[in-house]
């Protein structure tokens, strides 16, 4: 039907995406509400503790919509996030959208630095093993790489601040004050991309050495830097990118947990302690909010690849 | 043309990464402040808000920000010493009339002058009858609203003197949580601006302004410059640290990125002993550990299993596997040495297995007895399973349900825990710790004796201190000697780690109200 008002194959691959996309996010939602809500614990005593009165507990309850049943809580959760309400936190009290405001800034650019990171240091090692591939440095990246990629998150995390931020004190041991005190997390999250980047790199070099423009590059007398950098990186960095763009939603979940290790006051933490305290609405909101950042990943990186590889995917996506 | 194509996304795509990347240069680059007090907290305030908090770690900010109307100490009579708001204070001979007398000249952050008026609203404001007598709506919900409840009126004579008048003689007024948590709150600010002020903006009287808080990461406090001059604030910044969990809080002090934790538990407690940069200490608290019983239903209404329970347990090995020094060795509801503590001791009901044996026998279990011991996670744990192996002898087989904090609350509301064990603080009144033992109540399991009410209730009615004390230590011998009403495991002694960066004074550690040193953090110094 689409294909008699819309003729190009790519915005109608575009519409069908976005529009699959909708189902993901309701049942993103009927998730996030009903998970908080298992086991029946009262967030009202739970957040207001042992010496609020029962007139206390009552007040806030009718103040956060929590004596109606749950159907009718989710009916105005979602009407009020039709407008463009997330609730009102009810542990902090504030409006959802000003806790997280100030915390979105703080996990991306956890995210950046880690990008940063992963991408100097996986792309620095990709080639040098593509550069001496099969020699012993080739293996020793290689290595690293599997090393990497294998360890647990929440491990490499503690190991990093008992080595760099205990004994030798390179680093803060946590918290947040400025852009220093998020280089040794930033490398804790960035260190498992680095390790996929720096494989993907050296198959992606190892492959463009070969081609025949590269040769005749070489046979023409080129210098060794100038083929290696502007004709075979440029070429091998495409499936790269792809890559590294498909690895953002990883990324996110990632800064979770290291925002929880390293005390860093972002969306990872802040969903922690949302949810300790048993606030459903920031919880459920939040969790919503990163589903669509998700969501929304995932779609531009599915439009990115129609760009990189049309043969493939309009004529499959059609169907999908 | 597919090359050109690729090269223009992958230049989009690199400076779309580009521009995330640059995030990272936004962040502000903020100098570290020096003489700055850091203060690791392991959690958060519930409501930060000087008429609705509820919990312990508002007060640690709250008290830095208010000064109190009076000074209150666990024992002895209040004074008017130091940051009190009050000069002087005095109680009419049939202890129906409070009056005080607000010193002059003291000023409110925000330079409006502090006066009698404040107080009167302040009380009007925990009672709930302010939107009766000022411009303004409800005031929230507080929770010492119950102790209004003696109160008749509040009346601000004039500018400098205020008069509380009682319902009935209520002796203890001034020992009580509402006492000891009065923040005094400026009239005219709060009518002008709504009670949300409360939270926004924390206007006190205190050694420190309200600067910055961020919900879930910190809270930024700034020395008061217009303070009274009489006192010392030697410390110009205060920031308390939020942590999630006491571990990472631990981790800071260890690095010397925060000067003390204010709230410890027993297992890092102990840790931090053997770090040579950490100094350990504690002082005396007005609280107790003890395992509830539950006197509605059940095996433990009948004395004689409770009595079997309690001989059962060896409560100097219970202290010595997690406490130690930190947890004096009584079964009564106040500490030795505390006023109210009986003068001729308590009975210790020190472990004697063949007694309790003998005792649950005549109660109907011959084969022994099988229940369970609610706790909650973390430190009480270690304790009750040692209690768990101890009574097993005596032919009690306890099973421990180990739940969240809230859920043990919740079921104990319910009054579906056989036994619940957990650490109180018992306020600094008599009448805070009594009243757990006094009618229908889940914080006391439900333990109700007519004649403990009578004796606690003379108690209330007795202005002389002294007699008063006499009272609720002959209440806790009926509740505990003779009833077993719960078990207390031992007396509550407070925890406090700081670095060997700071000096703590020694008078700081006096435990005023129930928050120990946190009320003197402005007289502690900071080594460059």
């Amino acid at each position: 039907m689409l294909e008699k008002y819309i003729k190009s194959k790519r915005k109608r691959f575009i519409i069908k995406r976005t529009i699959r996309t909708i189902p993901v996010l309701l049942i993103a939602t009927l998730i996030a509400f009903s998970l908080m809500r298992v086991g029946g614990v009262d967030p009202a005593r739970r957040i207001l503790g042992m010496e609020a009165s029962e007139e206390m507990i009552r007040e806030f309850n009718v103040e956060h919509g929590l004596h109606h049943p749950p159907h009718i809580q989710y009916i105005n959760w979602m009407t009020n996030l039709f407008r463009g309400d997330l609730g009102t936190s009810l542990r902090w009290g504030d409006p959802i959208a000003e806790l997280i405001a100030p915390r979105i800034p703080i996990t991306f650019q956890l995210m950046g630095l880690a990008l940063f990171i992963s991408i100097g240091l996986g792309i620095s090692v990709g080639v040098i093993g593509a550069l001496h591939s099969n020699t012993w440095i080739d293996y020793l990246t290689s290595i690293q790489a599997l090393f990497w990629r294998s360890a647990p998150s929440f491990w490499v995390g503690t190991i990093f601040l008992l080595i760099f931020a205990f004994e030798l004190g390179w680093f803060p041991i946590g918290g947040y004050r400025n852009i220093y005190y998020l280089i040794l997390p930033a490398t804790v999250l960035g260190i498992r991309l680095q390790a996929i980047i720096a494989r993907l790199t050296r198959s992606s070099m190892l492959s463009v050495l070969n081609k025949e423009y590269i040769k005749s590059a070489q046979t023409k007398g080129l210098k060794k830097r100038v083929v290696i950098i502007k004709h075979a990186l440029r070429n091998a960095l495409i499936p790269v990118v792809t890559v590294i763009a498909m690895r953002l939603p990883f990324l996110f979940g990632g800064a979770m947990i290291t925002e929880q290790i390293f005390n860093i006051p972002g969306m990872g933490r802040f969903i922690y302690q949302a949810t300790i305290s048993r606030d459903f609405v920031a919880v459920q909101s939040t969790i919503l909010l990163i589903t669509l950042i998700a969501v929304i990943a995932n779609l531009g990186a599915d439009i990115a690849y129609t760009y990189i590889d049309p043969r493939i995917e309009l004529g499959s996506a059609e169907e999908v | 043309m597919e090359m050109v194509k690729s090269h223009k996304f992958l230049t989009v795509v690199i400076a779309s990464l580009l521009i995330l990347m640059s995030g990272t240069i936004i962040g502000c680059i903020e100098e570290e402040e020096e003489d700055t007090l850091i203060i690791a907290q392991s959690a958060e305030p519930s409501v930060l808000n000087p008429v609705s908090h509820v919990d312990i770690y508002a007060r640690y900010a709250l008290m830095q920000i208010y000064d109190p109307l009076i000074q209150v100490y666990p024992d002895g009579e209040p004074n008017t010493d130091g940051r009190a708001v009050a000069e002087s204070y005095e109680v009419s001979d049939d202890g129906l009339v409070y009056t005080f007398e607000i010193e002059e000249g003291l000023e409110f952050h925000n330079g409006d002058e502090l006066t009698a008026h404040d107080v009167e609203f302040t009380f009007a404001a925990i009672d709930g009858t302010a939107e009766d007598k000022y411009d303004i709506d409800a005031s929230p919900t507080s929770a010492q609203e119950g102790y209004m409840d003696h109160v008749d009126y509040v009346e601000a004579v004039d500018d400098y003197t205020v008069e509380v008048h009682m319902e009935e003689v209520y002796a203890e007024f001034l020992h009580t949580e509402l006492m000891s948590t009065l923040y005094i709150i400026p009239k005219d600010y709060t009518i002008e601006n709504g009670w949300d002020s409360l939270e926004d903006e924390l206007i006190g009287s205190g050694p420190y302004e309200f600067e910055d808080y961020s919900a879930g990461d910190e809270l930024v406090l700034e020395e008061f410059e217009d303070y009274r001059p009489e006192i010392d604030i030697n410390i110009p910044r205060i920031v308390i640290d939020y942590y999630d969990d006491i571990s990472p809080a631990v981790s800071a002090l260890r690095a010397g990125e925060a000067h003390a934790i204010p709230h410890i538990d027993m297992s890092n407690y102990d840790d931090l002993q053997e770090e040579e940069e950490v100094i350990n200490e504690w002082y005396e608290h007005p609280g107790h550990y003890r395992i509830s019983f539950n006197h509605r239903e059940g095996p433990f209404t009948d004395v004689r299993v409770r009595k079997a329970f309690a001989y059962a347990i060896d409560g100097p090995e219970v202290i010595d596997a997690l406490r130690k020094e930190l947890a004096g060795n009584t079964r009564a509801l106040f500490p030795p040495g505390h006023d109210a503590y009986p003068e001729d001791g308590m009975k210790l009901f020190e472990q004697d297995v063949e007694k309790a044996q003998s005792l649950l026998e005549d109660a109907g279990y011959p084969d022994g007895l099988e229940t369970e011991l609610w706790v909650s996670e973390g430190d009480p744990v270690t304790e009750m399973t040692v209690v768990q192996e101890q009574v097993a002898e005596s032919g009690f087989d306890v099973e421990l349900q180990v739940v969240e904090w809230g859920t043990l609350l919740d079921e104990a509301e319910a009054g579906n825990q056989p036994m619940n064990f957990h650490g109180l603080t018992g306020g600094i009144a008599g009448i805070d710790v009594m009243e757990y033992y006094m009618g229908e109540s889940w914080l006391s399991n439900f333990y109700d004796n007519p004649e403990v009410n009578e004796v606690v209730r003379e108690a209330v009615r007795t202005v002389d201190y002294d007699e008063r004390m006499e009272l609720y230590a002959e209440a806790q011998k009926i509740a505990i000697e003779e009833d077993m009403a719960c078990y207390v495991v031992g007396s509550r002694r407070q925890p406090l780690v700081y670095h060997e960066s700071v000096t703590v004074p020694e008078d700081s550690l006096n435990p005023y109200m129930e928050d120990g040193p946190t009320y003197g953090w402005h007289l502690w110094e900071i080594e460059e």
